[in-house]
């Protein structure tokens, strides 16, 4: 294959992206290029595909895509008091390959109150559906969280600061709506409906380190 | 972000405004309460770059992740630029540029905290070894945005040979099961000799991001 067979490659790329609105898969006109040209190819697809433009409007193919996980979480996220946390952290822990109740385990021993597991369960659950305000979460809980998903402390808190200052969603912390769900995972929902009850009243379950770590505020 | 009153708009309209004031159309919504037309705005921004992103994110990382690494990605430029003056006096593009920096660097953070798979794990020999483990690596914003993911891994499958290369294009980024390459491959491949070969290679990979950074 020769520097004329790349470029035409490329420009066939080209052309069927311009034909068919969204991006093409480009293994099929990588696994035409010589071993030797393949990285090359590579590259200039990608550098084509970093300055195009978002792809151009067709209704019909936005309507099929509001049932992902991707839109049902900005969803969830834009009707919360938790910024995208609601969208990005099932998305994050997929990535990790970790379960929800694998995280809650890893973050409540890493925080040093592994004995108080349940307690960050029904903090972090808050977290993934929409119901707890990223200002009340210490640095410390982003900086474990972030360590076990694998980003940067100030990315998390970015995310769960994204939309600004909401009214905090009718119920929020209320144990009627802990069982809350975005609906977007069959995982996520199964793990949901065993989730731990939330802390009762002050006489029951007084305020706690756990509490302070996500109620209390950043620092 | 600049802060702007709300109007109400189509989804066309949406649309055609530029990304920068898809965000300040989301702000302001949400501001006002209009708790819909935000979800609407956002979902219409977000949407029209996915595509693009997932294709770009599928050129680096294996195929049964691309779909999460570049969900994250969006959401977290999505996240960034939606902080209060992000984009303040910036020219039309700048969301578009921030998003794709965004996608190299969560690309980046893929390969550093990348677990072992589960089929591999069912390996013997990778079980005993611990020092190919790819635990979770702090990574600054600043620490990944200096790294080429693209020339890394291209530099790693370079130094492979062109059968070795083939076994891992197909079980790490195409992700067919190690039997399938194995058999793909033919010529006494087998399967333990496609986990080994991948296990190399994730090694590499990860010595030149650190190397990178």
């Amino acid at each position: 294959m020769n520097a004329s067979s790349t470029d035409q490659l490329f420009a066939e790329f080209i052309a069927a992206h311009e034909a068919g609105g969204s991006a093409p898969d480009p293994h099929s006109y990588l696994e035409r290029a010589s071993t030797d040209e393949r990285s090359a190819l590579a590259a200039r697809i990608d550098d084509h595909l970093a300055s195009t433009p978002r792809r151009p409007w067709d209704p019909a193919a936005f309507e099929a895509s509001l049932s992902s996980p991707l839109m049902k979480g900005i969803a969830t996220s834009v009707d919360g008091a938790s910024g995208l946390w609601p969208a990005l952290l099932p998305r994050l822990r997929n990535t990790a390959r970790l379960r929800r109740r694998e995280v809650v385990e890893r973050l409540a021993t890493d925080l040093g109150v592994a004995d108080r597991e349940e307690k960050v369960a029904h903090y972090y659950h808050q977290m993934e559906t929409g119901l707890l305000e990223e200002q009340g979460v210490s640095g410390a809980v982003l900086e474990k969280l972030a360590r076990i998903l694998g980003l940067s402390a100030e990315a998390l808190r970015d995310a769960g600061r994204a939309l600004g200052p909401a009214d905090a969603p009718p119920g929020a912390a209320s144990p009627a709506l802990f069982a809350r769900t975005t609906a977007t995972e069959a995982e996520y929902s199964s793990e949901v409906a065993s989730a731990p009850a939330s802390p009762g009243t002050e006489e029951e379950d007084p305020w706690d380190e756990v509490d302070e770590l996500f109620l209390g505020g950043r620092d | 972000m600049a802060k702007s009153r709300f109007r109400p708009l189509s989804d066309e309209q949406v649309n055609g405004l530029s990304d920068e004031q898809i965000l300040e159309q989301v702000v302001a919504a949400r501001a006002a309460g209009e708790v819909g037309q935000a979800t609407r705005a956002l979902q219409i921004l977000v949407w029209g770059y996915r595509g693009i992103v997932a294709v770009r994110v599928g050129l680096k990382v294996p195929k049964h992740d691309v779909d999460d690494v570049a969900d994250a990605a969006l959401l977290r430029a999505v996240a960034a630029a939606l902080k209060p003056d992000a984009f303040r006096g910036s020219s039309i593009g700048e969301f578009r540029k921030w998003t794709h920096t965004i996608v190299d660097r969560q690309v980046v953070d893929y390969w550093r905290r990348r677990e072992r798979s589960v089929d591999e794990t069912e390996l013997q020999d990778e079980r005993e070894g611990n020092g190919d483990s790819w635990g979770a690596v702090g990574v600054s914003e600043d620490e990944a945005g200096t790294v080429d993911v693209q020339a890394v891994i291209d530099h790693a499958l370079g130094g492979l040979s062109v059968e070795h290369r083939r076994s891992v294009e197909l079980y790490v980024f195409e992700c067919l099961s190690a039997r399938e390459t194995a058999e793909t491959m033919g010529d006494g491949m087998t399967e333990n000799n496609v986990h080994q070969i991948a296990k190399r290679f994730r090694t590499r990979v990860r010595e030149l991001l650190d190397e990178s950074s």
